[in-house]
């Protein structure tokens, strides 16, 4: 999985003049995109959401001891789950033989993935582009840099949750058979 | 067993639109179902690059947008620039300023318009042609004809002559 292309949506800056966050709030709210961000590094559903809870724990706790100057979700809670990810796989790695434990990213990219990634992106924006400028103004709100929920995006744009989500479906499909193109 | 979920649940698990009786049910699966946790790892990854997509488009249209932030900054810069440099084309020019002599200060001779050189030197001071020099009041430039010397006479102290 690449890095770097989180972005943050909610963002508390500034120890001193942080807001009080609500952190019941962000983890209803972002939890499911962390623990989908671990499932993509190839983690089983039971480890993913241990460590999703080990993040928001380790959050909460740096954010009381106030070492958190800038909280940028759910961007800063992938990145930290990430990283306890790839703690814990090195950890396993440590207790066991080469073949017992799958690979796991290391967050350095090497440049046929760098590549791939491009001619990815490339094909999904060919994909997109076929798509119709409603779908396209979807699909630019649900996942553009300021993460709205589903049911903001549905407000702003005046269609329900429901017909949103079915929109999402139908771009979703076709970038998935874009994607996938490559690798049949 | 339960039954396999069908690929438009994995689709609404990934993208937080079950609610938290189906995705637990969803989840109990998964759990104990190979198949079913590749078909999810596979949903997953695709709405990662998803969210990877949308972030270079928002990158990109930020960077393209007119009225970013930066672009702003530019286009004040060269409109302030354009404006000092028409402000400084238009700029008024100091020239002759016609001031009524009741608003002068000081009194200005008036210029002398005489057809002869005599009418000059009849009264050079009235005319504003008379300077100091080292004799005391003169006409310069002007040869002294009488009336200048006529003038003189009358304003100027015999010069002392030396006792022989």
């Amino acid at each position: 999985m690449r890095e770097g292309s989180e972005e943050g949506a909610d963002e508390h800056a500034g120890a001193a003049a942080a807001p009080e966050i609500d952190w019941q709030t962000a983890i209803a709210r972002y939890d499911r995109r962390v623990v989908v961000s671990l499932l993509a590094m190839g983690l089983g559903l039971d480890q993913a959401k241990d460590i999703a809870q080990e993040t928001w724990l380790k959050l909460v706790e740096k954010e009381r001891r106030g070492e958190l100057h800038a909280v940028k979700l759910p961007g800063l809670a992938i990145k930290q789950a990430r990283f306890l990810a790839l703690e814990a796989h090195r950890g396993r790695r440590s207790h066991a033989t080469v073949d017992d434990v799958p690979e796991l990213p290391d967050g350095t990219q090497r440049i046929e993935e760098t590549v791939a990634g491009r001619r990815d992106l490339a094909r999904a924006e060919r994909a997109l582009a076929e798509c119709s400028p409603r779908a396209r103004e979807v699909f630019g709100l649900v996942y553009g840099p300021h993460a709205p929920s589903h049911a903001e995006v549905a407000e702003q744009l005046g269609m329900s949750v429901q017909r949103l989500r079915q929109t999402l479906c139908e771009v979703r499909k076709r970038l998935r058979l874009a994607l996938n193109e490559d690798h049949d | 067993m339960t039954d396999h979920p069908r690929p438009e649940a994995l689709e609404a698990y990934v993208m937080d639109a079950l609610s938290a009786d189906e995705a637990e049910a969803l989840e109990t699966h998964v759990a104990t179902c190979a198949r079913c946790a590749e078909a999810l790892c596979r949903e997953a990854r695709l709405e990662e690059h998803l969210h990877h997509l949308g972030a270079e488009r928002g990158r990109e249209q930020e960077s393209l947008r007119p009225g970013s932030r930066g672009d702003l900054a530019i286009a004040g810069a060269v409109l302030l620039a354009a404006a000092a440099g028409v402000a400084l084309w238009l700029r008024p020019v100091p020239g002759p300023v016609n001031v009524a002599q009741s608003q002068l200060t000081h009194h200005v001779p008036p210029l002398a318009v005489c057809e002869r050189r005599a009418d000059l030197c009849d009264d050079p001071e009235r005319h504003g042609i008379a300077t100091v020099g080292t004799a005391g009041l003169e006409v310069p430039r002007y040869e002294e004809g009488p009336p200048l010397m006529s003038w003189r006479a009358q304003n100027q102290p015999e010069p002392k002559r030396s006792s022989e």
